[in-house]
């Protein structure tokens, strides 16, 4: 669980975002804005299927949010997310998805809301 | 030109999915709709997409379910798969099934998207290239253009033409050398619901009867030495199209046994291969054969014989089309000029009456030679009688010219053998299998 020890650094990269964009900075806020908005719900899902035990649907939006940390380069999550949707795949260890969900939860909405403080 | 290409991005993760129709979005050329399930989706191919980035996994359909109702809604759909999914049986499964590529979503999936679009536009310009020309080609098969003449012979086969376009029936063409099998199969397929697909002709006796099995259904890598590579038949090429078999009569047995089980079946096997392939060819067949006596003598299976003999039209020969002949020969005659940009020139009475006096045996084809050789004879403005020559090979047919008594016939046969062995009458008398005092006598008598 690399996030751990990057959580002191900035958790963010918005450079391929805004490759992707050609620097558009009205898109770049659509992006943001969409990202700040989906993020939670996502999140807010992976959750609620933890608690259910219902491992694919925690597979499924595991993945789900995978294009957008590679897309917003958020350090350390890169590779958890990976390795959430493989054990939720496995559904074999428990307290293991639990970690990683609740790391993946901490990270993501400390990302939020540091992205809504730079914007 | 290419009017705009309306793009399908199917994606639940709204975030990647603006991304991808913000970056395609980029040329003006493409209209971009993005569509968050699968359902979504499929609920709007009516608005016709030339293009769709499909997400494996969305939350109400699997990817290939919705591959599958989008291929059963077009199969020639470009569909290419955008996922996280790394899996590479799914990858191969899915292009399996159809997908034109697989992306794993990294940084360069735009990039792949935008140069899969590229592929898919230079694919449809190519595809709307070759129906104008087809289009054009349509246009020079149209049967006027194809057959000139308003005897009642050929206006017959006008209508049984016609009758020929409106079905998939095989159309089995009967006539002499130089009647225009060919054109007329080809005008059939131009002018029928198939022409947009391809129009494969084979000429039957041109291919050597080891090959012809392989040339036919194809063959599988392998099947023989030289066989580097699977090849597709000329039955599969003409899926969609027609297929026209040429001198049909000439097949050898082995073969029509084969052709006779791929007509019935509609489906067949590549050399060396075990799968059936199921083709759908209109069927044009032509001969210069009498096919019922062909039957008769145990060269031609009765079996097949019915298969192909479907529609029939047979062309009539050039001296029985009375005016055509004209007709046809004022057409060759301005194509001529016009394709080596010389002043026209026009066909006296007396050439006019030459003809159609004459025969044909070569037919159309011979005439078109005849007229050609008229036309860079002929001196002044006009082509005269003695401006038209004949092959000298046909004795036999300009022997059937004029219509003659029986009298007239034998003098002609006389000057022929005269001429041709040097007035010799042991020889002439020997060939005619008459006295030698026959002969001068009938020398005599006609002055010849």
């Amino acid at each position: 669980m690399q996030n751990q020890y990057i959580m002191k650094g900035k958790l963010y990269n918005l450079s391929q975002v805004k490759m992707f964009l050609g620097n558009d900075q009205q898109q770049l806020g659509n992006m943001i804005g969409i990202f700040i908005n989906e993020t939670p719900v996502m999140i807010k899902a992976l959750n609620e299927n933890m608690l259910d035990r219902n491992y694919e649907e925690v597979r499924f939006y595991a993945h789900k949010l995978k294009s957008s940390i590679d897309l917003f380069q958020i350090n350390g999550l890169q590779n958890d997310i990976r390795v959430l949707e493989k054990l939720a795949l496995e559904k074999d260890d428990v307290p293991a998805l639990q970690q990683y969900v609740s790391d993946i939860t901490n990270t993501l909405e400390t990302v939020i809301s540091e992205i809504q403080k730079e914007v | 030109m290419m009017e705009s290409l309306r793009v399908f991005i199917v994606e639940d993760d709204k975030l990647y999915g603006e991304m991808l129709r913000y970056h395609l979005a980029l040329n003006p050329d493409n209209e971009v709709l993005l569509f968050t399930t699968g359902k979504e989706c499929v609920d709007n191919l009516y608005q016709n997409p030339d293009f769709i980035s499909l997400d494996y996994s969305l939350p109400d359909i699997s990817g290939f379910d919705v591959l599958q109702k989008i291929h059963a809604y077009n199969p020639k759909l470009p569909v290419v798969i955008v996922s996280g999914q790394e899996d590479v049986n799914t990858a191969v499964n899915l292009l399996k099934e159809g997908a034109w590529d697989y992306f794993v979503k990294d940084d360069d999936t735009k990039n792949r998207l935008w140069h899969s679009l590229q592929k898919v536009k230079e694919n449809i310009l190519l595809k709307q290239e070759i129906r104008q020309l087809k289009d054009e080609i349509g246009k020079k098969y149209e049967f006027n253009s194809v057959i000139k003449g308003n005897s009642p012979a050929i206006t017959h086969i006008f209508d049984l033409i016609e009758k020929a376009t409106q079905t998939s029936i095989v159309v089995s063409l009967l006539g002499e050398t130089g009647t225009g099998k060919d054109l007329v199969a080809k005008a059939i397929h131009y002018n029928s619901p198939r022409k947009t697909g391809p129009f494969v002709p084979i000429n039957v006796s041109a291919i050597p009867g080891e090959l012809i099995e392989s040339e036919f259904f194809g063959y599988e890598k392998g099947a023989f030495t030289g066989a580097n590579t699977r090849k597709k038949g000329k039955f599969e090429q003409a899926n969609d199209g027609t297929i026209f078999l040429d001198e049909i009569a000439e097949m050898d047995t082995n073969m029509q046994t084969k052709l006779l089980r791929v007509l019935q079946e509609k489906e067949l096997t590549r050399v060396g291969g075990n799968t059936t392939i199921k083709f759908d060819a209109r069927v044009i067949v032509a001969t210069n054969k009498d096919l019922t006596a062909e039957v008769n003598k145990g060269n031609f299976r009765e079996d097949l014989y019915y298969r192909l003999l479907g529609l029939p039209i047979e062309l009539p020969p050039l001296r029985e089309r009375g005016n055509d002949i004209l007709i046809l020969a004022k057409f060759f005659l301005d194509e001529f000029y016009k394709e080596n940009k010389l002043e026209k020139k026009s066909l006296s009475p007396t050439a006019q009456e030459r003809l159609l006096k004459y025969a044909y045996p070569g037919n159309v084809r011979e005439l078109k030679a005849i007229i050609d050789l008229a036309a860079v004879m002929a001196n002044g403005d006009i082509i005269e009688g003695s401006d038209i020559s004949f092959s000298k090979a046909t004795f036999s047919t300009e022997l059937l010219n004029d219509d003659d008594t029986l009298d007239g016939y034998t003098k002609k046969i006389l000057r022929h053998y005269l001429k041709k062995y040097d007035r010799n009458i042991i020889t002439v008398a020997r060939k005619l299998n008459i006295g030698k005092s026959t002969i001068y006598r009938m020398i005599k008598e006609s002055e010849l």
